[in-house]
């Protein structure tokens, strides 16, 4: 028993997965989604360090991709920032259950 | 390294037509009206498409076999350079009555456009689960940009928030689909994880996340909600493009990650594909039939034509690679046309309502007539194209004896049949006048023509000619 | 076979479709040059029909000529033209036939603005025609199947201006294409059985192992089927051909008499191979011990009794022959159904040269009366068009079965097949029905041309133009005399493989049926001899029409055309608003967000769901694709 086991880490993550999936689904605050979904992403980079760690420490290839998603999410959330902002000007607020002139 | 770098030089030759179209822009400083930015862009993808018969695409592994263009992928990556180079022609900015975006900033717009086929480009290569990732974040971040890029548009704005949110969070199940699936192998390799997956419950979670993450790509039931909102708020030529090239791509990847790496699933997988597929088809077809807005109605048409897609997807083998490249190269030219005739009246008088389409066989007959064969091609008529492509997709399913979802198809295809016809009735058979203002008789560019002339072209040609399905067919039997 | 008859397949195959191009880029502003390209082109490919028919007379082998067209995997698709007696036969039928009535459709479309499209389109339907008569297998056969459909839907909305015709387009278009999915799934699992399309190889392959389908044997065959009655018009798929009348005549003579609905039982004898083979059902409905043929002869028997009685009562001139068609193509069918694909081809040669005849005698008279098309406003006109009259008379009589005219024959044929098949049932029926053809033709006979007018517009009624009888004349003296041309033997050469058909004097053949087979002939003459008598009670000097006194309610029935129509429509906007409201709501509880939520009814609960669950517009689509997850996971999960 000394410290944290691949378990400890796989069930931190599915918390993980599970609070980003929660805060998708309830959050009204577009901002407050986007930081959501960075939780999800984060929850499968820290799988893969995870698994990377304890498992398969030959095999570079779980450290790398974490650092992929990073980039990856900092990108999307500079677009998404972007859009929201745009968004902003024409509705003054970032409540998505209002933002819904698009249907049907 | 020299010669890895020969191996991707389609890409980098794109990145560098990507730069030099964003340079332009930023030299011309906006005084310009964008002309030579299509130019240059529709040029430099000609260029590159006749350069892949020429050895830009050489079947040969790079990076520690991360990435290999397969005879299949060189036919996807054709696809898209021709889909692009239709696309920057569609936008050619000619007298316009609507200040309709992108035509503001046509040099971001087209150099986004490029960015975006790279990552697609990158994505049919990729044979290692990294560079697939990312490749499908440079397909999707650009097209995120380009479906918000009329900005001062609320409409725009909108379909931009829910693009980017469901894309990130279908990403976000991908992933972590993914990192099950390297849990388990241990190797990013697609052919090494495919190699070491075997049937347990985990694989199974696996299989369905990456399904949730794969489905927002291809729009299938019930993961294809951001489909219509997006594909009509986005300008017309993004929702064309996103509706051929971004599908193209998602089928491949579909291909490369669902059927590639749960190989060891694969009875599961041909049954969740088929009921994925019914559901589809006939979700998009019967939403379809009540539509009026001419993009969303082709979102829901494009719907089930995924549906009917994955018919194809069902049969592992290269009969089933065969019928859906081929039919994904039909569909792309068929869909084209349609959304070109779109792009051309909704940029001439902002019209998007088929209900204004009333007698446009009168007012403008050549591109009623596109249209006519665009709906006749997309519900499988005869000679058209369509018609060889269903047939294809429907014989790979009974070559593996699932009758049913032919019978499936097959009636799908009918009701399909029907949504079409009341486009061309509005055009060609309605002549009260209902209060509605005809279509004047537009003045359509040469570009905006040599669009549909091809799309027309191809669309008969392609269901004509034995050629194009005989190589789909070469391409198929030897791999993706 | 020979370099230059490969090229006179070519040139009549290609011939209308190069004058649909030519008419549709250089002659869409002149009626006259699109008219001569059109009447051309199918003149053209008549003589050269001609000249293979004398050609091949001499040579007994069929031939055959393809050149790969598609290969995929084990599917391979040819391009072909197969040549037998029967595809000689079709392609002077729908060559001749056609060509008399482009000739007409000149002289009745004359002044119509859109004259250039109509003959576009004619040309085009031509063209698909002869594409399904030429084809070696099934998917060229198929491809042309479809074009045929949709030329057909160009040519009955021709008229587009009026909403009745663009419906009835739609519906006809639509209904086919629903015989179509059989026919499609048919074909795949032919090809996927037995590994081809092409009819000759099927046909070698079941002639080796006649149980090489397996249990699929019926099924496939039925599916086949499917195909033939939507073109066809068979119960319960006829109900597009009456509305079909919608278009103009020539259109309906072409589509409706010679050539469209001819194309199902055409492809019925052209793969009657398939039926020959006994019953074989899946396991788990092996009890239905049918074989696919017994189907085939009982819906074409309800066919043709069914429509027989819709036409006794309705008074539309075009509807009569209308419904009078589907009741001899039920014939035609229900002979493939008793084992006589030769007979059935023999009637649909005779019936496409009455049946042309009559509604080219049909649309005379609409003409003269300025498209007055209810017989009850005629009356009297043998006197005023008596070149009409008098054809039209011979058309009668050729329909009806009065020897010594062609249709005698030919339903004798069929009647003698089901009564040697052993089918008593349908044998009655068929001698039944031949009662009732004799009732409503004479009916419309002597309330349309007999007696004294009965509307103004006869008193100005006029015979028509020499262009317009000219074919009438062309299309009688087959009508009358093709019971002597030795068609059937012909056929009998055919079917029975090699068995020499016995050369016989036009004499021995006049009387033949009654030689042959005599209980079959005596029963079909005295139905039409009671017939006759009765049209003659009930409608020789009748003012209204006596018979809805006489029945009642089944009169009515009968008008209604047994109510076909409703129930369809009933059924189809039952399943249509179910499935409208079923995917509305769906699409409104995913789609639609908090402001429509409590303003539609139909939406409030899942309103009231979606505010407890505190979810806006995309938050569903999320919560969407969350449960898709969930749901997919147990799928795979429980398999």
């Amino acid at each position: 028993m000394n410290g944290p086991t691949l378990e400890h880490y796989l069930v931190f993550s599915a918390l993980l997965f599970c609070i980003g999936l929660y805060g998708m689904l309830t959050r009204r605050n577009l901002i407050a989604m986007l930081m959501s979904v960075e939780l999800v992403l984060n929850a499968a980079a820290l799988n893969f360090v995870a698994f990377h760690h304890f498992l398969f420490p030959g095999d570079s290839g779980g450290a790398v991709f974490p650092i992929f998603i990073i980039a990856v999410a900092a990108a999307e959330a500079a677009v998404a920032l972007a859009i929201f902002i745009a968004l902003f000007r024409h509705q003054q607020h970032l409540d998505v259950q209002q933002s819904d002139s698009l249907k049907g | 390294m020299l010669e890895q770098l020969a191996t991707i030089s389609n890409e980098l030759l794109l990145t560098l037509l990507a730069f030099t179209v964003f340079s332009i822009s930023l030299v011309s400083l906006k005084k310009t009206d964008g002309k030579a930015e299509v130019l240059v862009t529709a040029g430099g993808l000609l260029a590159l498409l006749v350069l892949s018969f020429a050895g830009t695409m050489p079947h040969r592994a790079a990076f520690g076999d991360a990435y290999v263009t397969g005879p299949v992928a060189a036919i996807f990556k054709r696809l898209f350079l021709a889909a692009g180079i239709l696309m920057a022609l569609l936008s050619w900015p000619g007298k316009r009555k609507t200040d309709v975006a992108p035509f503001h900033h046509l040099g971001e717009y087209l150099g986004l456009l490029l960015l975006s086929i790279i990552g697609m480009c990158f994505l049919v290569s990729a044979m290692e689960l990294a560079l697939l990732y990312v490749g499908l974040e440079l397909v999707t971040i650009p097209l995120i940009l380009l479906v918000a890029i009329n900005r001062h548009e609320l409409r725009s704005a909108e379909a931009g928030m829910k693009y980017v949110l469901f894309s990130a969070m279908s990403s976000g199940l991908l992933l972590y689909g993914l990192s099950l699936v390297y849990g388990m192998a241990g190797t990013l390799s697609l052919a090494g994880i495919a190699a070491k997956l075997t049937w347990t419950p985990l694989t199974v979670m696996a299989l369905a996340l990456v399904m949730g993450g794969v489905g927002f790509k291809i729009s299938a039931v019930p993961f294809h909600l951001w489909t219509p909102d997006t594909y009509e708020g986005a300008p017309v030529p993004v929702t064309a493009f996103l509706s051929v090239a971004s599908k193209a791509a998602g089928f491949a990847l579909f291909y490369k990650v669902v059927a590639g790496l749960f190989a060891v699933l694969g009875p599961s997988v041909v049954v969740m594909v088929s009921i994925l597929a019914t559901l589809t088809m006939t979700f998009g077809n019967l939403v379809a039939l009540q539509q009026t807005n001419l993009k969303r109605f082709l979102a829901f048409s494009s719907i089930a034509q995924a549906g009917f897609l994955m018919i194809g997807l069902v049969h592992g083998g290269p009969l089933g690679l065969t019928s859906v490249v081929f039919y994904l190269a039909v569909y792309l030219f068929s869909n084209l046309a349609a959304f070109g005739v779109v792009t051309v009246v909704s940029a001439a008088t902002g019209k998007e309502d088929m209900r204004d389409y009333l007698g446009l066989s009168e007012s403008n007959p050549k591109l009623a007539l596109v249209m006519m064969l665009a709906m006749f091609s997309l519900a499988g008529i005869p000679p058209l194209a369509g018609f060889l492509g269903k047939f294809y997709l429907f014989a790979a399913a009974a070559e593996k004896g699932m009758y049913w979802l032919v019978f499936v198809g097959a009636v799908n295809a009918t009701i399909s049949l029907y949504y079409y016809l009341i486009v061309i009735k509005w055009m060609y058979l309605l002549k009260a006048a209902e209060g509605r203002q005809r279509i004047e008789p537009i003045e359509v560019s040469w570009a905006s023509w040599v669009v549909l002339g091809v799309s027309t072209v191809a669309m008969i040609v392609i269901g004509i000619l034995p050629q194009f399905i005989h190589w789909a067919e070469v391409a198929a039997s030897s791999g993706f | 076979m020979h370099p230059i008859l490969i090229l006179f397949l070519w040139l009549i195959l290609f011939l209308p479709l190069a004058a649909a191009v030519g008419i549709t880029l250089f002659a869409l502003r002149s009626p006259a040059r699109s008219a001569q390209l059109s009447i051309g082109a199918i003149g053209a490919a008549f003589g050269l029909s001609l000249a293979l028919f004398w050609h091949f007379s001499s040579h007994p082998e069929p031939p055959e000529w393809y050149i790969n067209w598609l290969s995929v995997a084990d599917l391979k698709i040819d391009l072909g033209f197969r040549l037998d007696p029967l595809s000689l036969l079709m392609l002077l039928i729908v060559t001749g036939v056609g060509g008399a009535i482009h000739i007409y459709s000149w002289g009745y479309l004359r002044g119509d603005r859109s004259v250039p499209r109509f003959f576009a389109c004619l040309s085009f339907f031509t063209f698909s025609m002869l594409g399904i008569v030429l084809a070696n297998n099934f998917v060229q056969m198929f491809i042309f199947w479809e074009l045929v459909g949709l030329s057909s839907y160009l040519l009955i909305g021709f008229w587009h201006e009026r909403p009745a015709a663009a419906d009835a387009a739609k519906k006809a278009f639509l209904v086919n294409r629903l015989g179509d999915f059989g026919f499609l799934i048919g074909i795949l699992i032919l090809w996927n059985v037995l590994g081809s399309v092409h009819f000759q190889t099927l046909q070698g392959k079941l002639a080796d192992n006649p149980h090489a389908l397996w249990s699929l044997t019926t099924v496939a065959g039925l599916l086949i089927f499917c195909g033939a009655m939507g073109k066809s018009a068979q119960f319960p798929l006829h109900v597009w051909l009456p509305d079909a009348m919608e278009g103009p005549t020539p259109v309906s003579a072409l589509i409706h008499a010679a050539t469209m609905v001819a194309a199902g039982v055409y492809m019925l004898c052209r793969v009657f191979f398939l039926f020959q083979a006994a019953p074989q059902w899946p396991d788990d409905i092996a009890w239905l011990q049918v074989s696919a043929l017994d189907v085939i002869a009982w819906i074409g028997g309800i066919t043709a009794l069914l429509s027989a009685l819709m036409a006794v009562q309705q008074n539309d001139i075009k509807r009569i022959l209308a419904y009078s068609t589907l009741s001899q193509l039920g014939y035609m069918v229900m002979a493939v159904g008793v084992n006589g694909p030769g007979q059935g081809m023999y009637h649909l040669t005779t019936h496409a040269f009455f049946k042309a005849l009559l509604f080219l005698g049909a649309g005379s008279v609409i003409l003269a009366l300025h498209h007055e098309q209810d017989i009850w406003k005629m009356g009297g006109l043998a006197k005023k068009m008596p070149l009409t009259y008098w054809t039209f008379l011979i058309g009668t009589l050729a329909l009806c079965g009065v020897p010594p005219f062609s249709g005698f024959y030919s339903k004798d044929a069929i009647l003698a097949a089901a009564f040697e098949h052993g089918q008593f049932v349908l044998f009655g029926l068929g001698v039944g029905v031949a009662m009732l053809t004799a009732l409503y033709m004479f009916r419309l006979v002597w309330v349309a041309f007999g007696g004294s007018a009965r509307s103004a517009a006869v008193n100005h009624a006029q015979e028509s133009p020499r262009i317009i009888t000219l074919p009438l004349i062309a299309l009688a003296i087959p009508s009358a005399l093709a019971g002597f041309f030795g068609i059937d033997h012909y056929l009998a050469g055919y079917f029975s493989h090699g068995r020499s058909a016995e050369a016989a004097s036009w004499l021995h053949r006049l009387v033949a049926p009654f030689a042959q087979a005599p209980l079959p002939a005596w029963a079909g003459l005295v139905a039409v001899g009671v017939g006759f008598v009765a049209a003659w009670q009930l409608y020789r000097e009748a003012k209204t029409d006596p018979l809805p006194r006489l029945l009642g309610g089944f009169a009515q029935a009968m008008r209604e055309r047994f109510y076909f129509d409703e129930l369809y429509a009933k059924i189809i906007a039952y399943t249509q608003d179910a499935l409208a409201t079923v995917v509305d709501g769906l699409d409104r509880w995913i789609l639609a967000g908090t402001l429509v939520r409590g303003v539609h009814g139909t939406v409030e609960l899942a309103g009231r769901l979606l505010r407890l669950l505190q979810t806006g517009n995309l938050q569903t689509y999320a919560l969407v694709v969350a449960t898709g997850v969930l749901l997919l996971l147990y799928c795979l999960i429980v398999r």
